[in-house]
């Protein structure tokens, strides 16, 4: 990882010295060839200026030369000491002789112009010569020869080049510095690419890509130090009601609040990360027993537990929490997250808000939960769901007055599974929502049958799961199924659980309503066991309560039992609501419940739940 | 071809002069209506050393013209073109004089001592070596003109 994050600043460097050293060399042809035009611009300035001067000199000298008058002609030729680059020159006449030269002591080999190639001038290395005829009225006299030196030319092309060098560094410098400013940005971008690709960008915490790396690398360190580590998974059991209730940006400040808490419960060497979702991991370095995991987890779980605060509202959040160890669990990375996985999981079935360390065993209970599910599907068509129904007394009038239906699966590859085993995974599913209607829809006709020849008509019940509620056409949908069937609504009770009812009461109310207008009765199943809200309470388009079989189990002998069992009871009559008991078992149980007045009885005292099949005789002998 | 008409230092006296004399020529400009003739007239005493040496120049040509040698005393005055007078002929050019004094002749004295004024161009030998006065004032009443570079060599200007 390390070489990684090094590997993109080198390339720029490579790239910002290749780019300058190309630039430099660039602008050192540029200069190069620039020096080159400059000397061939001086030098054919220093041949014009050279020629236009001996032409006037041959012009003025003529006379002199005709005169052979060398007194004049080398006074004429002396105005050219003047020019700083004079060698000397000679003028001769038309024999060849020498009239006259400057300066005095200048001698040299007087060169033919053929020597010139044919040209009047000739520049060798350090000299330009030049011969020039002398003509008066056409007539050449005579012949001067220049010779001038190049010094001036390359002190001016000396100090050009020095400025141009001066300037190309100037440039260079100006463009190094320009380039170092492109290459910090780039770099800039480089470092908040490579933020993103580790980043979460909600939380601020590191993704699942750097969480994969970061896994990796503390394995290799448990590997060398010999110190086990220990990866704990969070999955949020309610998240996703919180983005729908509030939207996603009051989501995404539940999980900056979430992962806050997380990271404070958290060492300093720990390591956490969102993998996405309502999905966060946690490395534990130096773990040493599953205590001490399970401690950690016990305090995360308290610490989610407290509210969350998001503009006015406070939000209850769990979490699922499944730990897994390396070494122990799993050889390397991968299957550690997966074994994490599988213990999140099994805390999530065993109710959530919860830890799990992970097993063994819980990879086959996984295997045998697959195993189910996939049967599930087939289930229905297949005939092996089916209805039992238990029926439910009045304790005033000892009569009948409906059964509670209930869903059974005779599976052909695993025999009776319980519905504790299967409803969950339905639900998980979405298979529910089809089970759901089919209860409905049988224990619909089942009811009409019995009811044909009875004249006291009986009701049933059914139970409604979380998900078919949140459905908000379930209401039109059990209108139908009323209508299909012919059964008037009153003959049908639902039956939803408190948690359901009071875990989003706002979204159901209407719901509620809907059913209650068309004539169907609403039960709260399990009362006693969740946190109602007597103001919702009241407000509710309920008909019963049904008390917990917990309660009324200890009725006879626990007085706490007997004073919540008489709270319900007291509590639904002052609403007008029937109050139901569950799970009686005992003359006892019913005595007591008689005593305090409960409406209606449910249980073994009266009979198990009987199949279909088996209700017509049933009602035959109770009348 | 040789256009110079001397070669340095070795010529003799006179062919030097005669050289001189062709030079003048050329740094010499007439008026307009000056030269009426086809041929540029050159008027010297015959059968003098300097009139021999003169044959030299004789066919050259300057300002468009074949230069002609002709003689003082057969040549009337008024035809020449340049005009030489030497010691021998004082008593000639004092008749001659009047005859020309307003015409645009070119006046050449071989004679240091005829320098008073009247000739516009004096040769005289000073430190072994030809030198000339040039009176541009004469030239000029004659509507005559001399190069500058003439001017340049002449020992004296007047």
């Amino acid at each position: 990882m390390k070489n990684k994050a090094k590997n993109p600043p080198e390339i720029t460097h490579k790239l910002a010295f290749a780019s300058t050293l190309s630039a430099g060399v660039a602008l050192l042809l540029t200069i190069a060839l620039l020096i080159v035009i400059e000397f061939f611009a001086l030098r054919n300035a220093l041949l014009e200026d050279s020629r236009i001067e001996v032409s006037i000199l041959a012009d003025n000298v003529s006379a002199a030369l005709m005169f052979q008058d060398g007194a004049a002609a080398n006074e004429i030729l002396r105005s050219l000491n003047v020019s700083p680059d004079l060698v000397g020159i000679v003028l001769l006449d038309d024999q060849r002789v020498t009239l006259a030269k400057q300066p005095d002591g200048f001698t040299r080999q007087i060169p033919e112009v053929k020597r010139f190639a044919q040209t009047d001038y000739h520049f060798s290395l350090t000299r330009l010569e030049i011969l020039s005829p002398v003509s008066y009225k056409n007539n050449q006299v005579g012949t001067l020869y220049l010779v001038k030196s190049l010094k001036t030319l390359f002190k001016r092309l000396g100090i050009y080049a020095l400025a141009a060098i001066a300037a190309a560094i100037i440039a260079l410098f100006v463009a190094v510095r320009l380039l170092a400013r492109a290459r910090q940005s780039v770099q800039l971008a480089e470092q908040n690419l490579h933020h993103l690709a580790h980043i979460d960008p909600v939380t601020g915490l590191a993704n699942r890509h750097a969480f994969n790396e970061r896994l990796g690398f503390a394995i290799e360190e448990s590997q060398q130090f010999s110190e086990p580590l220990a990866m704990l998974l969070f999955d949020l059991d309610n998240f996703k009601q919180v983005n729908d209730t509030l939207g996603h940006q009051a989501g995404d400040e539940l999980l900056r609040m979430l992962a806050q808490r997380i990271a404070k419960a958290l060492r300093r060497d720990d390591t956490i990360a969102r993998l996405g979702g309502d999905e966060f991991a946690v490395i534990l370095k130096k773990i040493t027993t599953s205590d001490e995991a399970g401690q950690i987890c016990d305090k995360m779980v308290a610490t989610l537990a407290k509210p969350f605060q998001i503009g006015s509202y406070d939000f209850f959040v769990t979490a699922s929490i499944g730990a897994a160890f390396y070494p122990k669990d799993a050889g390397d990375g991968t299957t550690l997250i997966r074994n994490a996985d599988t213990a999140m999981y099994q805390a999530k079935v065993s109710g959530k808000n919860t830890f799990r360390l992970f097993l063994p065993v819980m990879n086959a209970k996984i295997k045998q939960r697959h195993s189910l599910e996939t049967s599930l599907h087939t289930a229905l068509e297949k005939g092996e769901l089916s209805l039992h129904y238990q029926p439910q007394f009045d304790f005033k009038h000892g009569s009948i007055v409906g059964f509670e239906g209930l869903l059974r699966w005779n599976s052909s590859i695993h025999g009776h599974v319980s519905p504790d085993n299967f409803i969950p995974i339905a639900e998980d599913t979405g298979l529910i929502v089809e089970i759901g209607d089919w209860v409905i829809k049988q224990a619909l006709s089942d009811i009409q049958k019995w009811n044909q020849l009875r004249p006291v008509k009986l009701q049933v019940a059914v139970n409604l799961s979380a998900r078919q509620l949140r459905d908000k056409d379930i209401a039109v949908r059990v209108a139908e199924l009323l209508a299909e069937a012919a059964v008037p609504a009153e003959w049908l009770e639902i039956e939803l659980t408190e948690s359901m009812v009071m875990e989003n009461v706002h979204a159901h109310i209407d719901t509620f309503q809907r059913l209650k207008i068309q004539g169907v009765k609403l039960a709260i199943d399990d009362f006693g066991t969740g946190y109602s809200s007597m103001s919702y309470l009241k407000r509710l388009p309920i008909t019963s309560l049904k008390i917990d079989r917990s309660f009324v189990r200890d009725l006879a002998t626990d007085k706490n039992d007997l004073a919540i069992s008489a709270a319900i009871i007291a509590l639904g009559h002052s609403l007008g609501l029937t109050v139901i008991a569950e799970g009686v078992e005992t003359e006892d149980q019913a005595n007591a419940l008689f005593a305090l007045g409960c409406d209606v009885g449910q249980g073994y005292l009266y009979s198990r739940p009987i199949p279909a099949e088996a209700v017509p005789q049933f009602l035959a002998n109770y009348g | 071809m040789t256009t110079c008409a001397f070669s340095a230092q070795k010529a003799p006296e006179h062919d030097l002069k005669a050289a001189y004399i062709y030079n003048f020529i050329q740094f010499t400009e007439w008026p307009e209506d000056g030269l009426k003739s086809s041929t540029l007239n050159v008027c010297a005493s015959a059968g003098t050393v300097l009139y021999v040496a003169l044959q030299a120049i004789v066919g050259k040509t300057s300002h468009n013209r074949t230069i002609a040698l002709k003689s003082l005393q057969t040549t009337p005055a008024t035809d020449c073109n340049v005009l030489i007078a030497e010691k021998s002929d004082r008593e000639l050019y004092s008749q001659i004089r009047p005859k020309i004094a307003n015409l645009p002749i070119l006046t050449i004295s071989d004679d240091a001592e005829l320098t008073t004024g009247d000739f516009m161009i004096t040769i005289a030998i000073l430190n072994e070596r030809i030198r000339f006065v040039i009176n541009s004032t004469r030239a000029l009443e004659v509507k005559m003109v001399f190069s500058s570079r003439l001017l340049r060599l002449a020992a004296k200007v007047l």
